[in-house]
């Protein structure tokens, strides 16, 4: 039986490391959704819900989201230098430190070490491993195409560049501590500077680890998966700068109606409407990239993946902006609108299109097939419609309770208690678990019918 | 399409023109306000905090309270009308991080401090549901354990905030409910008055008075709204005595409805906020109702008297 090559097995033990953390990631979530409406589901100390919130968020951000990009990213690097990793064994040793980080991050925040700053939470000495992870994959990364055997450089290792540039400059500077002890700090700026520093982080941090990533992806997979080539690689220049340029001006649109001076908040939102340029240059080179052939949705299982998936980064990428908008931020922030955006954003268009390019990555290391379409079709359309249901219900309930908020008596005072706001989000509550039930069941289809892939083509490649 | 020449196949100037490009946006909104006079002001109102605020302050962090409760009132109406005074940029001086959250799965409570007894929140910490029913909130029972006056002193030291052994022996003395709550009473504490909409007697008095008849859904507000403290018929309960107790037989409506109106400091929440004027004054009505009631009633039982709310009320 011939052996799959050592980048192989590389990018594999990423894949798998990334969906161990997050079928942990999900169940988690799916707790704490119980956790809203049920709060008897909260466990002792280590299973409340402001505990595990956190924890559900960074293992699939860091667990799940840099873990699969990492190795996704591996795959596409040696595909477009055409040639090998630069440096195997550094890869190899970053997959352990990469899961001992992840597993002792998430035992701290189980532990209550947290810098309270979101998707920046895991505390100082966690942060550390986080700086190292991602210094030893730059190092990989930058050299294994600084020596590539092809002289022309795709987009998609552009926006691999720009991601590993992008996230040390942001997770160093955020993560900048007053050091009380092992397990605890405070964050080295204070006040509006905190929160502009924080915001300013925690918008990049989507930008450039579920963006700019899986743009990476996108550009490389579609075009692969459909034969097809990319529609206009000049759009997607214009669209890559652009996109890179004004993503870092815009953190501020999640203080809207906070202290931070006005003319910070305007300057962000201003940026912020600009964004859907770029975004949807990536969407309209994705569409007319099918267009000459739209059959491929229904003759290459993939292509749908992909076509719903920046569809979705289409719509998230009009909504985020009307969300910065102070007259819609009056209404929906701080209410559940806010994790329904999230949510589209994370359970489309990043999964769609990440479990589609593990499905390609995986028949083409194991020279097979896929093991089921008519599974892996199961799996779209599970996550697809638990996503939906997810995301609505949520935009639902949003705007319910942010016009419950502010609804008056004819004398000026405020109609509702806040209790009888927040018992109006249960049955949609109740909704958003049933959702992200199927989707997890969706999610497990994918575990099967991708692991199924594997054990296929090691069966054909043994029987040859 | 790229030419071989082009920045597009030279992996150091790429690199670089990619780090200047993101380098613009990065210095202009989040760098250069760092050494902005309007980034930190500071009110003369606003004090480091204490040891056992502090050490409360780690546990609000620890539990991720933050996750469900902002603490950052919007100039909007809605917003100061049910919390009180907007947040001001310099009561944020002290904020490491700040804690103004994004979801408001509770209420928020940048205006908290003052609202309620100590004892109130440390009851409503172990079991909210005590006195909101349908509440999602989850139990803090497990806090109920002494508070790390090790901790407390590092964090001090390491913010350099003044503190004296006695603060540090004070978090020795007490609880982690207790610490948290010492916390939670300082939220607002900069903004002296910080509760926006008040109501004065003296312009409801006449308008508003006589009223006799309380309507059905007075008493499903009672319910919702009066009963967690004072019980469904004013009999009392752990945490308020009985409303015999702390209404006099002779009190005047007004002061009873402005009372309920602006709440008591330390006592009873204010609740001009959330309801009509018209409900405020039937809820009076009917809570003197109630309390006329037990005095009758119960001229037997000797109930311990924990507090007499509108004394206290009155005196601060």
């Amino acid at each position: 039986m011939k052996e799959i090559s050592i980048d192989s097995k590389i990018v594999m033990g990423y894949i798998y490391s990334s969906l161990f953390w997050g079928v942990i990631g999900l169940l988690l979530g799916l707790l704490i959704s119980v956790q809203m409406w049920a709060p008897a589901f909260n466990f002792g100390e280590f299973f409340t819900f402001g505990r595990l919130r956190t924890v559900h968020t960074n293992v699939l951000a860091y667990g799940l989201g840099i873990g699969a990009e990492m190795g996704v990213f591996y795959y596409i690097i040696t595909k477009l230098t055409k040639r090998s990793l630069i440096f195997p064994k550094l890869a190899i040793a970053n997959l352990i430190i990469f899961n001992i980080g992840i597993l002792a991050g998430t035992i701290t925040l189980f532990m209550g070490y947290t810098q309270s700053l979101e998707y920046a939470e895991f505390e100082w000495p966690i942060d550390i491993g986080v700086v190292i992870i991602w210094v030893l994959f730059a190092v990989n990364v930058i050299g294994t195409i600084a020596t590539r055997k092809e002289k022309h450089m795709y987009v998609s290792l552009w926006y691999i560049l720009v991601t590993v540039v992008a996230v040390a400059i942001l997770y160093i500077v955020n993560n900048l501590p007053v050091v009380v002890s092992l397990t605890k700090s405070y964050h080295i700026f204070s006040g509006l500077n905190s929160a502009n520093v924080q915001w300013w982080y925690g918008h990049n941090a989507v930008g450039f680890l579920f963006t700019t990533p899986i743009l990476a992806m996108f550009y490389y997979f579609l075009p692969k998966s459909t034969n097809m080539p990319i529609y206009s690689h000049r759009l997607s220049i214009i669209s890559f700068w652009s996109l890179v340029f004004m993503y870092l001006w815009t953190g501020a649109h999640h203080l809207v109606y906070s202290p931070v001076p006005d003319w910070l908040q305007t300057l962000s939102i201003v940026f912020t409407i600009a964004l859907i340029a770029p975004s949807w240059g990536s969407v309209v080179n994705g569409y007319m990239t099918v267009q000459p052939d739209w059959s491929k949705m229904n003759s290459q299982y993939l292509t749908k993946f992909f076509i719903l998936g920046i569809t979705f980064y289409g719509l998230q990428t009009l909504q985020g902006p009307s969300q910065g908008i102070r007259a819609i931020s009056s209404l929906i922030h701080f209410t559940d609108w806010v994790p329904g955006h999230v949510h589209m954003g994370t359970m489309g268009w990043v999964v769609l299109v990440t479990t589609a390019s593990m499905y390609y990555i995986v028949t083409k290391i194991y020279n097979t097939t896929i093991y089921s379409e008519k599974l892996a079709n199961t799996h779209f359309w599970l996550v697809l419609v638990g996503q939906v249901v997810f995301s609505i219900t949520m935009w639902i309930t949003g705007i319910r309770q942010g016009a419950m908020w502010k609804s008056y008596n004819d004398d000026g005072t405020l109609m509702y208690t806040f209790m009888e706001t927040l018992v109006g989000n249960y049955p949609y509550w109740q909704m958003r678990t049933v959702a992200g039930a199927v989707f997890i069941v969706g999610m497990l289809f994918f575990l099967f019918t991708l692991i199924m892939t594997v054990v296929k083509g090691k069966r054909e490649q043994s029987s040859k | 399409m790229s030419k071989d020449n082009s920045i597009y196949s030279k992996i150091i100037p790429l690199v670089i023109a990619m780090t200047v490009v993101v380098l613009v946006g990065t210095v202009i909104t989040m760098a250069m306000p760092l050494l902005r006079d309007d980034m930190h002001p500071k009110l003369a109102s606003t004090k480091e905090y204490t040891a056992i605020e502090l050490e409360g302050r780690n546990i609000y962090q620890r539990e991720g309270c933050v996750n469900c409760h902002s603490q950052m009132v919007r100039p909007l109406t809605a917003d100061v009308v049910r919390y009180g005074d907007y947040t001001k940029a310099g009561e944020e001086f002290y904020e490491r991080p700040f804690l103004w959250g994004s979801k408001r799965t509770g209420p928020d409570l940048a205006r908290t401090g003052g609202r309620y007894s100590d004892e109130w929140q440390i009851m409503h910490l172990k079991k909210p549901q005590t006195f909101f029913p349908k509440s999602n909130m989850p139990s803090y029972a497990f806090l109920d354990r002494p508070a790390d006056a090790v901790d407390a002193e590092k964090s001090m030291k390491a913010l350099s905030y003044p503190y004296t052994q006695e603060d540090i022996d004070q978090v020795a003395n007490s609880t982690e409910l207790e610490a948290l709550t010492a916390y939670l009473q300082s939220l607002g504490s900069d903004i002296p008055d910080n509760q926006y909409v008040k109501v004065d007697y003296l312009d409801y008095e006449n308008t508003m008075a006589p009223m006799s008849t309380v309507s059905p859904e007075t008493k499903v507000a009672f319910v919702d709204n009066c009963a967690g403290c004072h019980g469904t018929a004013g009999e009392g309960t752990d945490i308020a005595a009985p409303l015999s107790d702390v209404i006099p037989a002779d009190i005047i409506d007004g002061n009873l409805f402005v009372s309920i109106a602006n709440g008591i400091p330390y006592t009873m929440p204010s609740h001009i906020g959330i309801m009509t004027k018209r409900r405020m004054w039937e809820l009076a009505l009917y809570a003197k109702e109630l309390a006329n009631k037990n005095r009758t009633a119960t001229k037997t039982t000797t109930t311990n008297r924990k507090m007499s709310a509108v004394d206290s009320g009155v005196n601060k």
